[in-house]
């Protein structure tokens, strides 16, 4: 099929097919991204932390930006090279167009690499470490357990509860509204016929997938137990009571000493699903008895009355299925099966995702220490080394604290020197770096300087004296880290202080403005994939953290904290475009061969149209630009 | 929009000047947030720097959609479809202030269980 104008303008329009579709789309776009900003200020303002303000390497997101006005620029001269028809001037500035867009992905790949390989944890009093892991000490919890409660009610029961109880809660719902409606015509059959199929609908087809999801943690778990000397066996029996031909029966499905296995674990699931479901089905269909039962009118005078009738519908309906499942449960019409499974394990050693859970007591060696995992499993024993080891910090930052501090009145200072950060010591010697707690003196003396020389100026929009930022006053970041030891160094080599000498006695009235000046190291370090091993040694290295101290842990995801979750959103988002924008040209450049020497004005509208989709792609980069890496 | 060769021949000085405008802007957006002489307002990062660093980036978006988008050519009509949609972003963006005043109240609508 043909497209009609899609080189020559429509009279009616004045322009062609192709520049109204890309302008409404590009509309679309301004309003997509519009709600995204939105959501970004609504984070920005009501977020209950500090804001990760400016927190984002300048150079790289400057080189990014310098690269998309450049390519628009010569997308530009591409399609003027297409109206001149001139080729290899469209070739030469359309190839350049590419490679820039080439060049902005690699460089934004590098960012987000590095912020996925960049740890912090935040301990209990709120305060942040950040820095890099030790890869030969892995993130995990480690717990020599001597029993693992394995829960068939938590993993089966908590979605089956959560799905069913919903919605069996959703036709009750359903029903009282619809009743309210339909009393009068005395036809509430076809209502709760309906409700009632829904929820046979759900348990047969939406449950056993939840289940699945619930229980891979347990398989994982499994899979790894199968590697160990110990294999868990089961303490006691596992039963099910059941009803045949009426009667009630007890089955041993597992005698004890059953070894742990997933097929032990699917089997116990299995049944214990099959036990509830059959219990909820029975329950849903004493409820539509039940309802059936309050239908008529004759048995319920009460509800002849219109006045307060919901709630005395509600009320005849609970009595009535109440005493039903009373009935029921007299006749023992009810499946139950064993909601735990207890195994032995004694000397067994597990390594668990700390994703999966929390650990009550990580202290090495704290006997009754127990690993709770997600899904309800508890492993039961003496804990192992679960310690979070950085190879190297470099990054401190206390303003959550202090944020937590005002808002309850406390003392930020003296909770800072109580932190646990400032009491860790490294485990493998300095490397040449001072430790947390120098560091964070010599910021002090620093920060202190800084005040007292911005009093002597003026705030514009206060008219007062200027003010350090909390950023300056709380975080410190490694740049600083850096300045500080060269600082120091130099002191030393002038025979100023001692190399003994704390690192705070570098920093005197005369060289503290150097620290976020000529010290601070090159932003070039922004661009390498690695910071050069001279300026890593100045870290403090092999930094421990008990993980009973730790509130919260992550790599700088999306997990990490709205602003990372809205960094992401967009800047991903924002690629997406780069990458479909330059397929888009790049066919014109590498198959556009054919259409510029059959028909160039139909080539040059096609590039005008790409080219109008790439400028957008600039214009949303100039406002992410400021957003994100300056604001 | 230019369509003649020589139209747009005599555009191409135009396009370089905002191409090196753009740059420079983008300089001086990092210039005014990093060098501490160049801070307006207080110390750091306030509403001042957001002001400075919003006009210059608003003055680069004008340029790109007038001169790069050829919106200063443009019909009516693309001037409605993007004006509609730059209307209801500036709406999504101002929506947050309703935040302000929280009118959404939540309240369960579901009846309590049997029993209860």
């Amino acid at each position: 099929m043909e497209i009609p104008y899609i080189v020559n303008a429509r009279k009616d329009t004045g322009l062609n097919n192709s520049k109204i579709a890309i302008w409404l789309f590009l509309a679309s776009e301004v309003m997509l991204f519009g709600g995204l900003f939105s959501s970004y200020i609504f984070l920005r303002v009501f977020a209950d932390y500090p804001w990760p303000e400016r927190a984002l390497p300048v150079l790289p997101g400057l080189i990014n930006t310098f690269i998309l006005i450049a390519s628009s620029v010569t997308v530009v001269f591409a399609w003027a090279g297409l109206k001149l028809r001139k080729w290899n001037m469209f070739r030469a500035n359309m190839a350049f167009t590419i490679l820039c867009a080439a060049v902005f992905m690699v460089l934004k790949a590098d960012e987000y690499n590095k912020k996925l390989h960049h740890h912090a944890s935040q301990t209990e009093d709120y305060a942040w470490l950040e820095g890099h892991l030790d890869k030969d000490h892995p993130n995990q919890y480690t717990i020599e357990a001597d029993t693992i409660n394995f829960s068939v009610e938590s993993t089966a029961s908590n979605y089956l509860d959560a799905i069913i109880t919903q919605n069996a809660d959703y036709p009750r719902a359903y029903f009282v509204e619809k009743l309210y409606e339909k009393i009068n015509s005395g036809d509430l059959s076809e209502v709760a016929k309906n409700s009632y199929k829904e929820y046979i609908e759900l348990s047969k087809d939406v449950l056993p997938k939840k289940i699945d999801k619930a229980s891979k943690v347990v398989v994982d778990l499994l899979e790894e137990a199968h590697a160990l000397p110990t294999i868990p066996t089961l303490a006691e029996p596992y039963k099910i009571r059941t009803i045949e031909a009426g009667k009630f029966t007890e089955t041993v499905l597992y005698s004890a000493g059953t070894e742990l296995s997933p097929e032990v674990l699917a089997v116990a699931n299995d049944e214990f699903i099959r036990a509830r479901t059959h219990n909820q089905e029975l329950r849903t269909q004493l409820l539509k008895d039940a309802w059936n039962e309050i239908r008529d009118v004759d048995k319920h005078p009460e509800l002849a009355d219109i006045a307060d009738l919901e709630s005395k519908v509600k009320s005849a309906v609970t009595k009535a299925h109440n005493a039903l499942i009373d009935k029921a449960e007299e006749n023992n019409e009810f499946l139950i099966a064993n909601g735990n499974m207890m195994f032995n394990s004694k000397g067994a050693e597990f390594s668990l995702n700390t994703g999966w859970g929390r650990i009550s007591d990580s202290t090495i060696g704290a006997k009754y220490s127990n690993v709770s995992l997600l899904d309800g499993t508890v492993l039961s024993g003496t804990a192992g080394d679960s310690s979070i080891v950085y190879h190297y910090v470099d990054g401190i930052d206390f303003r959550h604290l202090v944020l937590k501090a005002e808002a309850k009145g406390l003392n930020a200072e003296e909770l800072i020197e109580r932190s646990p950060i400032l009491n860790i010591h490294d485990h493998g010697g300095h490397h040449g770096g001072a430790d947390i707690r120098e560091i964070w003196e010599a910021h002090k003396v620093w920060r202190g300087f800084l005040a007292a020389d911005l009093l002597t100026q003026d705030d514009w929009l206060t008219g007062e004296g200027r003010v350090p930022t909390e950023v300056d006053l709380y975080r410190v970041t490694w740049h600083q880290m850096v300045a500080y030891d060269k600082l120091k160094k130099e002191m030393v080599v002038a025979k100023k202080i001692s190399a003994n000498a704390p690192l705070k006695d570098a920093i005197t009235a005369e060289n503290w403005m150097r620290i976020n000046g000529e010290l601070k190291p090159s932003m070039l370090n922004d661009v390498k994939s690695k910071l050069p091993e001279e300026i890593i040694a100045t870290f403090p290295h092999h930094v421990s953290i008990e993980r009973d101290e730790v509130r919260f842990d992550s790599v700088f995801s999306p997990k990490m904290n709205n602003y990372y979750a809205i960094y992401f959103t967009i800047t991903g988002l924002h690629g997406l475009h780069v990458i479909g924008g330059a397929i888009v040209l790049g066919y014109y450049l590498f198959f556009g061969r054919k259409m510029y020497l059959s028909n160039p004005e139909w080539l040059a509208n096609r590039v005008e149209v790409g080219g109008l989709f790439w400028h957008f792609v600039d214009l949303v980069w100039i406002l992410v630009f400021p957003l994100f890496y300056l604001m | 929009m230019a369509n003649s060769p020589e139209e747009i021949k005599s555009h191409f000085k135009q396009y370089s000047i905002v191409g090196a405008g753009l740059f420079a802007g983008t300089v001086a957006t990092v210039l005014v947030a990093t060098v501490p002489a160049l801070d307006i307002g207080g110390h750091g990062f306030d509403s001042a720097d957001m002001i400075l660093g919003f006009a210059i980036a608003a003055t680069k978006m004008f340029f790109v959609a007038f001169i790069f988008m050829h919106l200063n050519h443009e019909k009516k009509l693309i001037y409605w479809v993007f004006l509609g949609a730059l209307v209801f972003a500036a709406i999504l963006i101002g929506l947050f202030a309703l935040a302000m005043y929280d009118p959404i109240t939540f309240k369960t609508l579901l009846p309590a269980k049997p029993g209860q």
